[in-house]
């Protein structure tokens, strides 16, 4: 265990690791901002962004009614 | 026809929403009360009229916990309760464990009330909460998310809205967060000792620290920010696209800012750095959601003439986009030097917790209270009055501690021509500040002035109106293909559960690679064989230590800086504190730092010092600690405290825990026999002052020592 342990360790050490990592962080900040700014997700987040402000209309129960 | 036959109907749980309003009122009257009375302490020494209760040490934890978990989460609760139902377009999942949630947890944050005053703490801050407690909060957590998570399953709305999301790793973080923090390992019923210890338990501590304040007082309140303001004004948010954006940036990045709490300590060099320069980088996310929330209010900003909630909501934004400027300019290494252990960092805490938690609260108070009692706000007019008093109040608050932060800093820093300390004794740096310290007071009575007006609007309020939960209302059940040809996050915003272990994924990032190093590492630190355990009266004594909150005012840990060494000696290194569970940095120089303070005046010096600290330091701001004359130490657990820490791996031998007993009382002995000059009784061994002298005298001598090797 602790060979492996000490093997995994010393892979911080790897000056291309950082980079790797950098540049994969980076890479998907991009493609987020990328497909989150596509022009045909428009007509979606403007659906989507009336949620909050649809409030359901309260129904008046009739005698005998049923609801199902 | 067709459409219709699909309607199904439901009625909201209002009453858990109205219940978690009143505890909310309840505890942020109680937090802030407990603020009041422990920053008078602070002005006036005598303000906790010599009992050992109410003494700052113990309030302190009271105060934070109060403020964070018993008012800001039970506020976090009634919104997420009320929003939830609505924008998931059904009733909770289960009442059952709706009112469990509740009662389970104002349950634990009365047992906290009752705890910390007595001094059972771990002193870790904002988790001093003993074991049985911190199981107790992690069950009740798990009941929230079962029916949380449940509530989404059933909902009746495709689509989860940005603000499901802010509470969905809300949920998940603060679980992860509050399990791994608080792994310990019990001594008694109220005492246990961290697995972590020194610098691992400071990188975990603050870890949990900074991210208690990133995702208990960050992320639902963005949520609820994305809820309440479109409904208070009646418009969408300025763009719902920046909302993506920057939920994920914000809690990928958030995670990783922690050990800006620990710049210039022991910690690793590259532990820091990356504490700093995330820090810095969120400064962007959190930017992106200030200004979506400032936009909103875009061809609205003259109805916050006649809207107090409006008010409030404007305040809260505008104080979270200046405490997030604020936070990672403080993160900045050469900017925490100067505040760091100062005022100026209570300042900022004030400014996230009383704007922007405050202010949000208020205004979802003030808008959901004429709603769920079908009436109109008692009196605008006193809303507004709140509003005028409590900004005044924070302004006054958070500006004198940003006066006496920098002020204090500048002072400590100050070195002559002759390379000695401008200022050698820390009580004058303390003397400067007073007047400052007077003004929050003022400030801080402000605050909670405003406070008891909303109490006073909102319960008239809610007598004036009628509470009807029979509505009734219809919507169609969710069609799972209304969408099949749906993109990558737009299904993802449609699967609750693959969007949580996305979430999840995104914070572990950060926390495996800070955290991970330091307990896999043999080399994390470097070992110096000088250090060693302490001895069973030490122990006992630096557990009367953590009792008594000592960390609140005193830091534990020298910076690599000239002045420092001028005033405290040389660094602390991570080999120091190996053996500390938990460790004792602290936070806030109210006192001097104690990490050499060992050797440094004689045994008697310390025992006056404890019975009244004026005696020995003239101008000192310290309470009495009488009561270590007459409490006695507890000898017989002091087997099981060392049982429990060689387990950790703590290197005591076995004679040395079967005698502990007898090795703690002989070194009383000693302690004693050598203040027979000052006029001590024998009969004071066996007294708790005996063991906290004991434990003092050791710090940072350690390294007196000549090197072995």
């Amino acid at each position: 265990m602790k060979s492996l342990k000490s093997a995994v360790l010393s892979n911080f050490d790897q000056p291309w690791m950082p980079v790797f990592v950098l540049l994969l962080f980076f890479g998907l900040f991009v493609s987020v901002v990328w497909w989150v700014m596509r022009k045909d997700s428009k007509t979606y987040y403007d659906k989507v962004e009336q949620l909050p402000l649809q409030d359901l209309e309260e129904i008046k129960q009739v005698e005998g009614e049923q609801n199902d | 026809m067709n459409t219709n036959a699909n309607l199904e109907s439901f009625s909201y749980d209002d009453k858990i929403v109205r219940m978690f309003l009143w505890a909310t009122l309840l505890w942020g009257a109680v937090a802030m009360l407990v603020g009041l009375i422990i920053a008078s302490q602070l002005s006036f020494w005598q303000a906790n009229f010599g009992l050992e209760w109410l003494t700052f040490g113990r309030l302190r934890p009271l105060h934070t916990n109060a403020a964070i978990f018993a008012f800001t989460g039970n506020g976090i609760f009634a919104g997420v309760y009320h929003s939830t139902q609505r924008l998931c377009k059904t009733r909770m999942f289960s009442e059952g464990l709706s009112k469990l949630h509740f009662w389970g947890w104002n349950m634990i944050i009365v047992a906290a009330a009752i705890t910390l005053p007595l001094g059972f703490s771990q002193a870790k801050e904002y988790a001093e909460l003993e074991w049985p407690l911190d199981i107790g909060i992690t069950l009740i957590w798990v009941v929230f998310a079962i029916n949380f998570f449940m509530t989404l399953k059933q909902r009746r709305e495709k689509h989860i809205y940005v603000a499901l999301w802010f509470y969905i790793s809300t949920i998940i973080t603060v679980a992860v967060l509050h399990i791994v923090n608080s792994i310990e390992i019990p001594v008694s019923l109220m005492q246990s000792y961290p697995v972590y210890a020194g610098v691992q338990d400071a990188l975990v501590q603050w870890w949990y620290g900074h991210n208690a304040v990133a995702f208990f007082l960050t992320t639902p309140f963005l949520g609820l920010m994305y809820y309440y303001l479109p409904k208070m004004i009646n418009r969408p948010i300025y763009s719902y696209r920046l909302s993506i954006i920057h939920f994920w940036t914000l809690i990928f990045l958030y995670i990783w800012a922690g050990p800006h709490h620990l710049l210039y300590t022991s910690l690793p060099d590259w532990a820091q750095t990356l504490g700093m320069v995330f820090s810095l980088m969120l400064w962007a996310p959190s930017w992106g959601g200030m200004i979506n929330g400032l936009l909103t209010m875009r061809g609205a900003w003259d109805r916050v003439r006649q809207d107090p909630a409006l008010k409030f909501s404007v305040l809260a934004i505008t104080f979270y986009g200046m405490s997030t400027f604020e936070g990672p300019l403080l993160s900045i290494k050469s900017v925490s030097a100067l505040a760091h252990y100062t005022d100026w960092i209570i300042a900022h805490v004030h400014g996230g917790t009383l704007g922007w938690n405050y202010g949000l609260l208020a205004a979802m108070m003030l808008y959901l209270f004429p709603k769920l009692w079908n009436t109109t706000l008692y009196s605008v007019k006193l809303a507004n009055a709140q509003f005028y008093t409590a900004t005044v109040g924070m302004v006054l608050y958070i500006v004198a501690l940003w006066a006496a932060g920098i002020t204090q800093g500048l002072m400590w820093w100050a070195i002559d021509d002759g390379g000695q300390l401008v200022y050698p004794d820390f009580v004058e740096t303390v003397m400067r500040i007073m007047p400052l310290y007077h003004i929050r007071v003022v400030g801080g009575t402000l605050v909670l002035i405003s406070f008891l007006m909303m109490l006073y609007n909102l319960i008239k309020t809610a007598q004036k109106g009628t509470i009807d939960d029979s509505k009734v209302y219809q919507a169609p059940a969710m069609d799972q293909n209304a969408e099949p040809n749906a993109k990558m996050h737009r299904k993802l915003e449609g699967m609750p559960f693959v969007f949580t272990v996305w979430a999840l994924i995104a914070i572990l990032v950060g926390s495996v690679i800070e955290i991970a190093p330091s307990i896999l590492s043999n080399n994390y630190i470097v070992k110096d064989s000088r250090i060693k355990p302490y001895t069973p009266l030490e122990l006992a004594g630096r557990d009367i230590y953590v009792k008594e909150g000592c960390y609140t005012c005193h830091s534990q840990q020298i910076r690599p800086m000239a002045d420092e060494a001028l005033r405290y000696g040389a660094p602390s290194e991570a080999s120091e504190s190996i053996y500390d569970r938990p460790f004792q940095w602290g936070s806030r120089r109210i006192g001097p730092d104690l990490a050499r303070i060992g050797k440094k005046y004689p045994d008697v010096w310390h025992l006056r010092h404890m019975m009244d600290p004026r005696s020995v330091v003239p101008k000192s701001i310290m309470p009495v600690y009488t009561w270590l004359f007459t409490n006695k130490t507890e000898y017989k657990v002091l087997t099981k405290k060392l049982k429990v820490m060689k387990s950790l791996g703590v290197p005591y031998t076995d004679h040395e825990i079967q005698k502990a007993v007898a090795i703690a009382k002989a070194q009383a002995a000693e302690i004693t026999r050598g203040l027979a000059d000052a006029g001590i009784d024998m009969k004071m061994q066996d007294k708790q002052i005996i063991a906290m002298i004991a434990y003092l005298q050791r710090l940072g001598t350690d390294l007196m020592k000549e090197k072995q090797e």
